[in-house]
């Protein structure tokens, strides 16, 4: 954690931030590392589930287990954290007077929620004009699902990336992560940052929102667009490619190892048949066009398997690579923290929290050569950030914070429910 | 939104996926966004199916269509001196820079950032590559499998029995196009403070390695190697997982008591709710997870993807079908939505392109438009902004410069 926030880029940009799980999260963080002030506005009863998911060790039993889920830490770092219940009148109007000085609102809710909130876009843009607010619901804000409940782990049946993922002759499968979160966060800082250029050059804001199955849909464009031009479902191809040959996971020496292989042109499987010493392959009048090589891919992996079985994926990966065929290890969690490439270019960022101590994360997702960001601080306690935006923020005296402690318009714990 | 980034100049000189969608997303605010092509055969993601009527063509792919919609292109080959300066000049004019050469390639022509920026110290620049700029695997070579592969995102896809399997489609890609264009405005922000521009090195394995979600701290927090748990969570659970029904599949998850609650009554077993206190919990015996999946599997497999999807979520379970693209065509909610814009293609007849998901409020969504032909406007920018002449403009295409 040894970032230099005076100079990133956003620096100069206030966002309230009322997302939970992991898509707002997703783009919240990002804007933090890139310099934004990232206020997240926690509710006091039912608070964000990931505070509490997948805590070290797995030991959920403890003093403050809402702050010791690794889901949160990983998704909320460098942001500040207040409790507040918007559901009363005092913490509406706490939350009118953030959005005065903020310069973007953005929430994850169900679609119906801000308006039983009356913190609706008309109701915030009376207190700051030039506002920038996106909402980012599963379904958009229109439409027969407008009010559906999804979480990312399904989401993605609904974007047709299930049915592309998976063998051709078994079932559709769901990817390892929810992809459709991050991928949605992605969409929300595009028009965020989009929406602040449009600022600056006229002075207007912005009310967006953000369809998460719709944005995702346009990242499967090419299987959509297969469909609506040719009217061809797609099939699921395993780990093979429409029209590269051969192409799969390998299983090399040890528990479970894969190597990924793909030759993309002639030159490649040449070079393939040339590292793995079969001559006789290359030779083959069978294979010696791509055609060939599709039709007859079966035989062509049987004999890339018995090549790689005798060897270690990082063995495979960099005798092919020095060869130019694309390669590389199917790597276990492990083994991206081992992995040479990611060390030298420091991708993990540690952070060291209060509760749990250090851990690293995932690092940014590209690199800027004059105002790097990433990992300034550690996700935020519960509450943590109170003080310092009721008071010093919004100038509350210190008993009128109180106040709100008592009243249980805010907290330093979770409340729980009457 | 189209009008968003008016004045911003753009030169998109990459190949593929991931750069021209990051082009292609300033382009959709009103960027204008100049596509340089290699001369003669063009970006290689023309090449890319599907294509209309299933032929192959130069200008017929769908996906190019889709990634460069709105773009102007040349043709300009950088490697010898006259493409050179053309290269030079074009980049003066430019705002954002969008390359993917392998990595050192416009270094070792004299076009590196520094010489670049030495005359236009605004420019923002782009570079994207599988690896990134420096490091190891930088000379690597990668694709969306090699991606997927090396990034921890394929090893625990798919079933614990059988290869693992990347994601369908080219995510690795999409999502670096996405990373790029905010790497894109966020320096575009920040020049706005201090006058500079920046290089900005994307490796799309780091980008994808943004989407590792629970498989990073389930290792780190409790040392747990996440392996291939079907479509399940890992520790696998019935609350979180695909289900077969009559006609296809239904992503059934819960997380609240109150989902719980309703979900076991939608199947019949309300009295699961007492085992099932905690969704994620380990205490919950495997007997008991058995149960619950065979009682979810038996009672989906009875029903109709569209109706158990209805009824789910009436009772608001966060439930979801297994759509095909041919289902997401047909789809209500999204053609109510107006998700697919139809384009009338000036050689191809019409075509229906996916929108991004985002509504501006008073602004209709920008229309789409073709992808341009193979240097159509050489002549226009070359002539009458860079001011080359006729005869040069003959000469440069002679020597296969342009």
């Amino acid at each position: 954690m040894n970032v230099e926030t005076k100079n990133l880029p956003l620096r100069n940009i206030r966002v309230v931030d009322l997302t939970r799980y992991w898509a707002g999260p997703y783009a919240t963080q990002l804007l933090a590392s890139l310099g934004a002030e990232v206020i997240r506005v926690e509710a006091t009863v039912y608070v964000d589930a990931v505070r509490y998911m997948l805590p070290p060790d797995g030991i959920e039993d403890t003093e403050d287990p809402h702050n010791r889920g690794s889901y949160f830490h990983m998704g909320n770092r460098n942001k500040n954290s207040i409790a507040l219940d918007l559901q009363t009148e005092r913490g509406r109007d706490l939350l009118l007077g953030l959005v005065s000085i903020a310069d973007v609102v953005i929430e994850n809710y169900s679609a119906r929620v801000m308006g039983n909130l009356r913190l609706e876009y008309e109701d915030l843009v009376k207190v700051r004009p030039d506002l920038v607010m996106i909402s980012m619901p599963s379904f958009g804000r229109s439409g027969p699902y407008r009010d559906y409940v999804c979480f990312g782990e399904a989401l993605e049946g609904m974007t047709g990336l299930s049915h592309m993922t998976g063998h051709p002759d078994g079932p559709p499968v769901r990817s390892s992560g929810a992809y459709t979160d991050p991928g949605s966060g992605m969409w929300g800082i595009y028009a965020i940052l989009a929406a602040l250029q449009r600022r600056q050059r006229t002075g207007r804001g912005a009310r967006m929102d953000l369809s998460q199955q719709e944005g995702f849909i346009g990242i499967l464009s090419d299987s959509v667009l297969d469909y609506t031009m040719n009217r061809r479902i797609r099939k699921r191809l395993g780990a093979r490619h429409l029209s590269r040959a051969p192409q799969g996971a390998y299983r090399c020496k040890g528990e479970d190892e894969w190597v990924a292989i793909s030759a993309e042109s002639d030159r490649h499987w040449e070079a393939l048949c040339d590292v793995m010493g079969r001559a006789d392959l290359l030779h083959d009048s069978r294979f010696r066009h791509i055609l060939g090589r599709f039709r007859l891919q079966d035989e062509i992996d049987e004999a890339i398997n018995a090549w790689t079985s005798e060897l270690g994926a990082r063995e495979v990966m960099a005798r092919l690579q020095e060869a130019g065929v694309p390669c590389g290890i199917v790597s276990k969690a492990n083994d991206l923290f081992e992995d040479p490439h990611f060390k030298e270019r420091a991708f993990f960022e540690i952070t060291d929290h209060p509760s749990v101590g250090k851990y690293p994360h995932f690092g940014m997702p590209f690199k800027m050569s004059k105002t790097p960001g990433g990992s300034h601080s550690p996700a935020p306690l519960y509450g943590e950030h109170n003080r310092r935006v009721f008071c010093e923020v919004l100038g509350l005296e210190e008993n009128e914070y109180n106040r709100l402690l008592e009243g249980r318009v805010s907290a330093e714990a979770p409340l729980i429910g009457d | 939104m189209d009008s968003w980034l008016k004045d911003l100049k753009v030169l998109d000189a990459s190949n593929g996926i991931a750069g021209s969608f990051c082009a292609r997303l300033l382009g959709r605010c009103g960027a204008e966004v100049l596509k340089l092509e290699p001369p003669a055969s063009g970006d290689p993601a023309r090449t890319l199916a599907p294509f209309f009527n299933d032929i192959p063509h130069n200008e017929g792919s769908g996906l190019f269509l889709y990634l460069n919609s709105g773009k102007r292109s040349l043709t300009l080959d950088p490697t010898n001196a006259a493409g050179r300066r053309i290269f030079q000049h074009l980049v003066d004019e430019t705002d954002v820079l969008v390359e993917s050469f392998p990595p050192g390639y416009l270094d070792s022509l004299g076009l590196g950032y520094d010489a670049l920026s030495t005359a236009n110290p605004g420019l923002i620049q782009i570079s994207l590559s599988d690896f990134g700029q420096w490091g190891p695997y930088s000379a690597y070579r990668a694709n969306d499998l090699i991606q997927n592969a090396v990034s921890g995102l394929m090893y625990p896809t798919g079933f614990p029995d059988q290869q693992p399997v990347p994601s369908g489609g080219y995510l690795p890609q999409f999502i670096s196009g996405m990373a790029g264009v905010i790497a894109a405005l966020a320096a575009l922000h920040g020049r706005e403070a201090s006058g500079q521009g920046q290089m900005v090195d994307l490796a799309m394995l780091e980008v994808a390695a943004n989407y590792l979600e629970t498989t990073l701290v389930l290792y780190t927090y409790q040392g747990i190697v996440r392996g291939r748990t079907g479509s399940t969570l890992s520790p696998p659970t019935p609350l979180c997982d695909m289900y077969r029904t009559r006609d296809g599949y239904m992503i059934v998850t819960s997380l609240t008591q109150q989902q719980r609650q309703s979900l076991f009554e939608m199947i019949g077993h309300p009295e699961l709710v007492d085992t099932f206190e905690s969704a994620l919990s380990r205490a919950i015996p495997e007997e008991a997870k058995q149960t619950l999946w065979d009682s979810i599997g038996a009672w989906l497999g009875e029903q109709d993807t569209e109706e158990a999807f209805e009824l789910s979520q009436l009772l608001r379970i966060p439930c979801a079908k297994v759509d095909t693209a041919e289902n997401l065509f047909n789809d209500k909610h999204l053609n109510e939505r107006g998700f697919f814009q139809k384009l009338d293609h000036p050689d191809f007849g019409e075509i229906s392109l996916p929108g991004t998901g985002l509504t501006v409020e008073g602004e209709p969504a920008p229309p789409p438009a073709p992808a341009p032909t193979l240097g159509e406007a050489n002549r226009e920018i070359y002539q009458h902004r860079l001011g080359i002449s006729d005869r040069e403009l003959a000469m440069l295409g002679s020597g296969r410069v342009i």
